[in-house]
């Protein structure tokens, strides 16, 4: 079943195409990456995803309910933290659960539940302006799990977490959707956060999807490696741009920086030692991912 | 849903700690007029007194005596007339004040006073109609017929007259809704409410609130009931316990004392000031009692509230920033005002403004047209004013803030 669907989405604010004609979809159970650099148009799309801001054509349907017709229902089915958790600082981290417990009709004993499940049992009584950021961050995710949603959808959920605040949310966020059985939105530009936790991603840039991928053992398919390779002889670079796997080579300071076809590392290294070339040293520049995004994102090498 | 959204509402406005603060302004204001009534009424006992006014005699016969001798000098004999028969009041007034602070006033003497009073205002009616000049002073003879009423109203039900300066419930909420009319209640309203919702925005939690499955106009509504109801509690309830205060330290029961109200105008050219005034309409007012007339002052007080806090209100929706809607709001409501009390045009147009409405009591006593010198500016005028004010605000707001697109 498809928690998330996205048709041909579009948003124009001003004269501005923020986001031009978008589509894709998320299946129930599946961690989902947005990937894409800063203006992508990632918080435009999540906006619209929570009803924030309304498409200026296309169509969203969560669980089969339209959001634009049927919002209230759509939105039940929502967890959701929008860039930064902004919660009510003048209350507790209990009281601003209980907000929404109210309106979502959540009972005490469920959010008792999620504050353990977020480790805030400790500090929840305490008013949200005593806070550290990683602490609101988890009482954000807190926020977005009550009432059990079908979709969590988290905007850049890390931003400003220091590495084990970041680790900790990465660890919550697995656990929500393992228990749970939810289906995550994450979007994000940090790669490897991507990478540790979603099943699938699509790289967004200039508010077009360029691809939706799936990844594997924490890896992605490439269509090209990046090799830098140091070899102990001179080497004219057109013996080595002639060889039909190399899309491109260029030399920098003593070392050589490729561009081959994925999986062709081993052929390279074959042709160079069967014609006495001494290899020094040999790399793949990025590896899954990183190189995935480069290429799709970046238009290629850096 | 609607009444558990209103539970947050009131949860998070009586947690945030302005609401305490300008409640306590409030509760600080309205000691402080309780105060300035009090002090009123002592001052005015002090110069009733008979000591002041024997001490006041004394000075005036002392400066008329040596100004007789200058106008017998100088040979003008009207100049000289003028002097006697002012010295001669006065001589009277010392013997009097001697004489009660002698023998100190009868607990009767009111009904004496009172009795001479009726016959003086009949004896002035009788000449009106007899001299034919009734419609000529239309506006006096009318006054007079009025103050006869209320005086033979006293009379028959045994009332002690009031002089309108004693320190009584009444006297302190014309006092409160006067100083309140003059744009505190506005400004207060103002600062009060106009981060109500652009509040939400600085920082964000507005989208906190929105990504919640609940319509937006659910949430547009439940804010505004609970404001209005907020702020009506804070600025209401506070006022009667001050009128409560004053009920239970006071000596004077002004309940049932008459006063009158509907009293509607009419522009008329005045020969003698070469300029449009005021003049009263006959038979448009009706005598009610002091607490009747508390009553509807608090009610039209709590229309006007309700219209300003949703003025107030619509600013909040439109913008972004709380800073900008509490300036935009406090500059606007202070100009318009304070604007339409002094700029001379304005007053002209002060029964379209909402904010003309702010002082109820002057309203419900039919002052109002006399203060804007403006014959429009009547209750149901007013009802209306305020009510379309209320409509066409909430409309903006709720239009704004289910249309727009939350970029916060």
């Amino acid at each position: 079943m498809k928690i998330l669907e996205v048709k041909n989405l579009k948003k124009t604010i001003g004269k501005r195409d923020i986001i031009k004609d978008i589509s894709f979809s998320i299946e129930e159970g599946e961690i989902f990456g947005f990937l894409g650099p800063n203006g992508a148009g990632k918080t435009t799309t999540i906006r619209m995803l929570v009803g924030l801001i309304k498409p200026t054509s296309g169509n969203i349907s969560i669980c089969g309910y339209d959001l634009q017709k049927d919002n209230e229902n759509a939105l039940k089915e929502i967890g959701a933290v929008v860039e930064n958790p902004e919660l009510y600082k003048y209350l507790s981290g209990r009281e601003n659960l209980m907000q929404i417990a109210r309106i979502r009709k959540v009972p005490k004993e469920e959010v008792n539940e999620v504050i353990r499940l977020v480790g805030l049992e400790n500090r929840i009584d305490d008013k949200v302006r005593k806070y550290s950021l990683g602490m609101k961050q988890r009482l954000g995710l807190a926020a977005s799990l009550l009432s059990n949603p079908k979709l969590l959808i988290l905007d850049e959920p890390t931003n400003g977490l220091d590495p084990s605040g970041i680790i900790d949310f990465r660890e919550i966020v697995k656990k929500a959707a393992k228990e749970r059985g939810m289906s995550v939105f994450i979007s994000s530009h940090i790669l490897s956060e991507v990478q540790n936790l979603c099943d699938r991603v699509a790289f967004i840039n200039n508010g077009v999807i360029k691809s939706v991928e799936s990844i594997i053992n924490n890896s992605m398919e490439t269509e090209t490696d990046i090799i830098s390779l140091k070899i102990l002889e001179n080497i004219n670079l057109n013996i080595l741009s002639a060889l039909d796997y190399v899309k491109s080579v260029k030399k920098i300071d003593d070392k050589f920086e490729l561009i081959i076809l994925s999986n062709k590392t081993p052929e390279l290294i074959k042709y160079l030692v069967n014609n006495n070339y001494n290899i020094d040293e040999v790399f793949k520049l990025r590896k899954g991912l990183e190189q995935r995004y480069m290429e799709l994102v970046e238009g290629g090498i850096r | 849903m609607l009444l558990n959204l209103i539970k947050n509402e009131f949860i998070k406005i009586f947690k945030r700690s302005k609401t305490w603060i300008v409640f306590i302004l409030f509760l600080m204001f309205i000691a402080l007029t309780v105060y300035a009534t009090w002090k009123g009424e002592q001052n005015m006992k002090e110069i009733n007194s008979p000591e002041y006014q024997i001490q006041i005699a004394q000075e005036q016969l002392a400066y008329y005596k040596d100004e007789l001798k200058e106008a017998e000098a100088s040979g003008d004999e009207a100049w000289v007339e003028s002097i006697k028969s002012s010295i001669k009041y006065y001589e009277q007034n010392l013997e009097l004040n001697k004489k009660i602070l002698k023998e100190g006033v009868s607990e009767d003497s009111w009904k004496i006073e009172l009795d001479m009073s009726i016959a003086n205002i009949k004896r002035a009616i009788k000449e009106y109609e007899e001299n034919g000049t009734k419609e000529r002073y239309r506006s006096d003879y009318l006054s007079l017929q009025e103050e006869l009423e209320t005086l033979e109203y006293l009379k028959t039900n045994n009332i002690v007259p009031l002089k309108g300066w004693e320190y009584q419930e009444y006297n302190f909420l014309e006092g409160l809704s006067m100083l309140l009319g003059i744009g505190l209640l506005v400004a207060g309203i103002a600062v009060f409410m106009s981060d109500i919702l652009s509040g939400e925005s600085t920082p964000p939690t507005l989208k906190f609130l929105l990504v919640q499955p609940v319509s937006r106009a659910k949430i547009l509504f439940s804010k505004y009931i609970v404001s209005i109801i907020t702020v009506l509690s804070l600025i209401i309830i506070p006022e009667i316990i001050g009128m409560t205060f004053v009920n239970l330290t006071s000596d004077i029961n002004a309940a049932n004392y008459p006063t009158r109200v509907g009293q509607q105008y009419e522009k008329v050219f005045n020969p003698e000031y070469g300029e449009m005034v005021l003049e009263k309409i006959p038979e448009t007012s009706e005598m009610i009692t002091n607490f009747d007339l508390a009553i509807r002052t608090i009610g039209y007080q709590a229309i006007f509230i309700i219209a300003c806090c949703s003025v107030i209100f619509m600013f909040s929706t439109i913008f972004k920033s709380s800073m900008t809607s509490m300036a935009i709001s406090v500059i606007l409501t202070i100009f318009l005002s304070i604007g339409t009390q002094v700029i001379g045009t304005l007053k002209n147009y002060s029964h379209l403004l909402f904010t003309t409405y702010a002082n109820s009591y002057s309203l419900v006593s039919s002052k109002l047209p006399l203060m804007y010198n403006n014959e429009k500016l009547t209750i149901t005028n007013g009802i209306i004013c305020l009510a379309l004010t209320i409509i066409v605000s909430y409309l903006v707001s709720h239009i704004n803030f289910t249309k727009k697109d939350i970029l916060i």
